[in-house]
C-alpha cells in the first residue's frame, strides 16, 4: 500500500525554514541559539568536577604514606583521580537535574519550548514508520508490545499516520516462522486499519544497523519519520503523537530521544532496576539533557529520527582501525547521533516525554551478558574519542560511554595498587629515601582520619543523588502516592541501595573482564537477549565461582598482611563471595512476586497502570501452544502450510534449484526436521514448492514414521483444544 | 474387518483430521467422508486397494479441503512487505 505523504508545515519555527515535502525538508545550516547556554552549563559543571577532583587528589596524597613520592603512589593517585572525575560528574549531573526540575524543566527542552502548541491538536502529523528490529526475540512478548502500542495509538485517533514494521534478522526458522504467524494473527485480530508489515532479511549484514539501513534503503522514502523500537519497547499513543509533533515543530531536530522507563518487572532483580530507574532516573536524565541540550546522544530505541537526513548522513561504514577498532560498529547509536550533529541537525534527549517504556533484563547474569556486548561496542568509540570533526559534547558522550566500563577496570587496578602498596610496607623494609638524591628522609605515615574522610565523601557523592531523588518524591504528595506512600519509598530506596552495594563489586569484576577481553580482541557473539528466564544454580555458580575464589584469596591475603586491611576489603569481598546465591535469589520470579504482593519497590506504573501496560498484559496468545516446532507445524498443518507457501519467495525453477529441492525434501522426509541444518530448513521454508511437496508427502507418510507421528501429535492437540 | 481394510481405515481417519485442521464445515466434511467411504467400499469389493488408488483418493480429499476449508488468505490477505512498493533511496555513508 503506497501512502501519499501529506505536505506538512511546522506550526512554529525558530528560524526562517519551511518544510515543503518529504526529502526536501528544511536543510542546514541552522542556527543553534541554545549553544551559548550549553557551553556555560558545561563549563560550570566541568569546573566543579575538576575542583572536587583536585581536592580529592590532595586528600589522597595526604592519606598515602609517601604522599605521592613513589611511582606506585603516583599511579594510585592518577587512577583514583580518574575514577573520582567519573563519580563527581555523576553527582553534579544529578544535582543539575534536581535544580532543573525545581524550576519546572529546562526552557530549551523541546517539550517545554513547545508546551503550548503540544497541548492542542493544531500540529499536523505526517507519515511515520514504527520499526521493531528483532533477532531471536521472544515472539509473544515482542508482538504483544507492538499490539499494545497500536491499541493505545488508536485511542488518540491518529493511527492513520503510523505504519508498523517487524524487521526480522532471525536465522532460526522455528523463530521467524512464529514471527510471521504472530504478525498474521495480529492482522486478523486488528483488521485492515492496522498497517503491519513483516520483513525477514535473507542476508544478515551489519546486524541491527544493517537491518534498519536495509529497510530505509528500500522503503524509507515513504516516511518522513522513523521511530525505532526495541523488542521489549512499548510506547503510549500520546508519546508517539507528541514526538511526531515536536519533530514537525522544529525542523532542526534530526533525532529526538525519549527517556524510557522500566516496566513489567517480574524477577526481584528486574524490580530493583525498575524502581531505581523510575525514582532516580528522572534526576540523572534531566541533568544529562540539560547539559547535552541539542548535542545529545541517541540510545537506539524509543527515539524518532528524521528519515531523509538519517539516510543521507548516518549510514555507518566499517571502522578502518585494528583489533577491536575494526569492522562494523556495534554500538551504532552514539555514532549516528554524532553524524547527525555533524550534518547540522540537532539531537535532543527529552525526559519530559512520558509514556515511553522498556524492560530490564530479568537477571544480573543477563545484564552482564548484555554488558559484554556493549563493552566492546563502547570501547570501539575510542576511534571517535580521538577522531577529527567530533564536537566536544559528543567526545564527552563517547568518553562517558567508554568510562561506563573502564571505570570498573580502573577500580580493579586501584584495588590491586593499594594492595601492592600495603604489601610493600608490611613485607619489605621501609624506604626512607623514596626520592632519589634526596638529602632528607621521608617518614612514611598512613593517615586513617583523612582516609575515612575521603571514603565517606566518595560514598556521599555516590548516594546523595539517590537521597535527593527520594526527598523530591517525599515532598510531593502526588508523587509520593504514585510510589505507594512514604514508607514504600523509603524502604524501597534502602533496599535498592543495599542491593546496589552488593552488586557493584560483581559488576566491577565482570566489566574488567570484558574490557580486557575487548582489548585483547576475544570474540563477542551478538546473540538474542534473554528477557524471560530465571537463572539456575548451576549457571550462577559457573558464572560467579571465579570471582568468589579471587575474592577469598584477596581477603585472605589482606588478613595475612594486616587485619585492618582485611576489614577494609570486606565490602568488596563479601558481595563477590555471595554473588551466586544473590544472583539466583534476585533472578527468581517468586522473589519478584513476593515483593509485588508486599508492595515493595512499587513504581507509578504499578500503582496506576497506564492503558498501554494493561494492553500488554491482556494480549492474547500469538504463538501456538504446541509440542511441534514451528517448522514442523508449517509442514504439517494445512492452513499454516498454505499461509507460509503464500509468503514464500517466487523464484525461478532452475535445474540446480530443482535438484536442491529434491535432495532436501527427501532428507527431511526420511529423517525429520532435526536432521536438517538451520540453513536447510530456511531454504525449504523459503521455497513454496518444497514446502507444498513436503506437506503433501507427510500426510501420505506411514503412521509410524517420523512425520506420521508428527501428524498424529498435531491431531491430538487439535482434539484436546 | 479384515487386514485388507486397514489402509482404508487409515485413509478415512486421515481425511477426517485433515478436514478438521482445515475448518471444513461439518456438513461438507461428513458428506465428503461418506463419499470417500462409498468409494473405498467399492474398491475393496473389487479386490483391494493399491497405493495409486489411495493417492488418488487422498488428492480428492485435499481438493475438497482446499475448496471448502478456511484457507489462510481467504478472508484476510496476509500482507507482505513485497506489497509495499519500493522507493529506492541510498544510504549515504558517513565520513568517519
Amino acid at each position: 500500500m503506497v501512502r501519499q505523504v501529506a505536505d506538512s508545515r511546522p506550526a512554529q519555527a525558530d528560524t526562517q525554514v519551511s518544510q515543503d515535502k518529504v526529502g526536501a525538508a528544511a536543510t542546514p545550516p541552522f542556527e543553534h541559539p541554545w549553544r551559548r547556554r550549553a557551553v556555560l552549563r558545561r563549563s560550570v559543571v566541568f569546573l566543579l568536577v575538576m575542583a572536587q577532583t583536585a581536592a580529592a587528589a590532595y586528600v589522597l596524597l595526604a592519606v598515602l604514606p609517601y604522599h605521592g613520592s613513589t611511582w606506585l603512589e603516583k599511579a594510585i593517585v592518577l587512577v583514583a583521580a580518574t575514577l573520582f572525575i567519573w563519580i563527581s560528574a555523576g553527582f553534579w549531573m544529578a544535582l543539575c537535574g534536581f535544580v532543573v526540575r525545581r524550576f519546572g524543566g529546562d526552557k530549551y527542552n523541546p517539550s517545554v519550548r513547545f508546551a503550548q502548541q503540544l497541548s492542542g491538536d493544531s500540529v499536523e502529523l505526517t507519515d511515520t514508520a514504527i520499526v521493531f528490529p528483532v533477532y531471536h526475540e521472544d515472539v509473544q512478548r515482542t508482538l504483544a508490545g507492538l499490539r499494545a502500542t497500536w491499541l493505545d495509538l488508536t485511542r488518540t485517533g491518529k493511527q492513520a499516520h503510523f505504519t508498523f514494521f517487524v524487521l526480522s534478522d532471525s536465522r532460526d526458522p522455528d523463530i521467524w516462522l512464529q514471527e510471521r504467524e504472530a504478525c498474521r494473527l495480529l492482522r486478523d485480530e486488528l483488521g485492515d486499519g492496522f498497517r503491519l508489515y513483516y520483513r525477514r532479511r535473507i542476508l544478515n549484514l551489519n546486524r541491527k544497523t544493517g537491518n534498519i539501513a536495509d529497510f530505509l534503503r528500500r522503503w524509507g522514502k515513504h516516511y518522513t519519520y522513523t521511530l525505532v523500537m526495541d523488542a521489549d519497547s512499548i510506547m503510549s499513543g500520546d508519546a508517539l503523537v507528541r514526538m511526531v509533533r515536536i519533530m514537525q515543530l522544529d525542523p532542526r531536530i534530526g533525532i529526538l530521544q525519549s527517556a524510557p522507563a522500566l516496566i513489567n518487572a517480574v524477577s526481584g532483580y528486574a524490580r530493583i532496576q525498575q524502581f531505581g530507574n523510575r525514582l532516580y532516573g528522572a534526576l540523572f536524565t534531566e541533568g544529562l539533557a540539560a547539559l547535552q541540550m541539542g548535542e545529545a546522544v541517541y540510545w537506539g530505541h524509543n527515539a524518532i529520527i528524521r528519515t531523509a537526513p538519517f539516510m543521507q548522513y548516518c549510514g555507518l561504514p566499517h571502522l578502518p582501525g585494528v583489533g577491536f577498532i575494526k569492522g562494523s560498529i556495534l554500538s551504532h547509536d552514539f555514532v549516528e547521533a554524532h553524524c547527525m550533529w555533524k550534518a547540522g541537525y540537532e539531537v535532543w534527549l527529552d525526559p519530559r516525554i512520558e509514556g515511553s517504556y522498556e524492560e530490564s533484563p530479568p537477571t544480573l547474569d543477563d545484564e552482564l551478558e548484555r554488558d559484554r556486548r556493549w563493552a566492546k561496542g563502547n570501547l570501539q568509540h575510542l576511534y571517535f574519542l580521538f577522531g577529527s570533526k567530533v564536537s566536544l559534547a559528543h567526545r564527552t558522550a563517547f568518553a562517558n560511554g567508554i568510562m561506563a566500563y573502564c571505570a570498573s577496570a580502573l577500580w580493579f587496578i586501584y584495588l590491586v595498587l593499594i594492595t601492592v602498596e600495603l604489601a610493600q610496607f608490611v613485607l619489605f623494609p621501609i624506604d626512607y629515601f623514596p626520592e632519589p638524591y634526596s638529602l632528607f628522609p621521608t617518614w612514611p605515615q598512613w593517615d586513617p582520619t583523612w582516609a575515612v574522610t575521603l571514603a565517606l565523601s566518595t560514598l556521599f557523592l555516590l548516594f546523595a543523588p539517590k537521597l535527593l531523588a527520594m526527598l523530591e518524591v517525599l515532598f510531593s504528595t502526588r508523587r509520593r502516592r504514585a510510589y505507594g506512600g512514604a514508607v514504600a519509598v523509603i524502604s524501597g530506596v534502602v533496599l535498592e541501595m543495599l542491593v546496589s552495594v552488593l552488586l557493584a563489586p560483581i559488576r566491577m569484576l565482570a566489566h574488567t573482564q570484558y574490557v580486557l577481553g575487548t582489548l585483547f580482541n576475544l570474540s563477542i557473539s551478538w546473540a538474542g537477549q534473554n528477557r524471560t528466564r530465571e537463572i539456575s544454580w548451576r549457571d550462577a555458580l559457573l558464572n560467579h565461582l571465579p570471582g568468589a575464589v579471587l575474592a577469598a584469596c584477596w581477603a585472605g591475603f589482606a588478613y595475612w598482611l594486616q587485619p585492618m586491611f582485611f576489614y577494609w576489603s570486606l565490602p568488596i569481598a563479601i558481595p563477590l563471595l555471595l554473588a551466586a546465591p544473590v544472583s539466583v535469589w534476585l533472578s527468581s520470579f517468586r522473589t519478584g512476586r513476593d515483593m509485588r504482593e508486599r508492595e515493595i519497590l512499587l513504581t507509578p506504573e504499578e500503582v496506576s497502570p497506564p492503558a498501554v501496560s494493561a494492553d500488554l498484559h491482556n494480549a492474547p496468545s500469538l504463538v501456538a501452544a504446541t509440542a511441534l516446532t514451528a517448522f514442523e507445524r508449517a509442514v504439517v498443518h494445512p492452513r499454516v502450510n498454505g499461509f507460509h507457501v503464500a509468503q514464500a519467495y517466487r523464484r525461478q525453477d532452475t535445474p540446480q534449484r530443482c535438484r536442491q529441492r529434491r535432495m532436501l525434501v527427501r532428507r527431511c522426509l526420511r529423517h525429520g526436521a532435526a536432521a536438517l541444518t538451520l540453513k536447510d530448513r530456511a531454504w525449504l521454508v523459503d521455497d513454496g514448492k518444497a514446502l507444498s511437496d513436503l506437506h503433501r508427502a507427510v500426510w501420505a507418510a506411514d503412521e509410524e514414521s517420523v512425520w506420521g507421528r508428527c501428524v498424529d501429535r498435531l491431531c491430538r492437540e487439535i482434539r484436546r483444544a | 474387518m479384515t487386514r485388507a481394510g486397514e489402509p482404508a481405515i487409515r485413509l478415512v481417519n486421515r481425511a477426517l483430521r485433515y478436514f478438521q485442521l482445515n475448518d471444513v464445515p461439518d456438513e461438507i466434511a461428513f458428506s465428503a467422508l461418506q463419499d470417500l467411504s462409498a468409494r473405498l467400499a467399492l474398491l475393496l469389493g473389487e479386490g483391494g486397494l493399491d497405493q495409486a488408488q489411495i493417492d488418488t483418493l487422498w488428492d480428492s480429499v485435499r481438493d475438497t479441503a482446499l475448496l471448502h476449508g478456511r484457507a489462510p488468505g481467504a478472508q484476510v490477505r496476509p500482507r507482505s512487505l513485497q506489497d509495499l512498493p519500493v522507493r529506492r533511496g541510498s544510504i549515504g555513508y558517513a565520513e568517519l
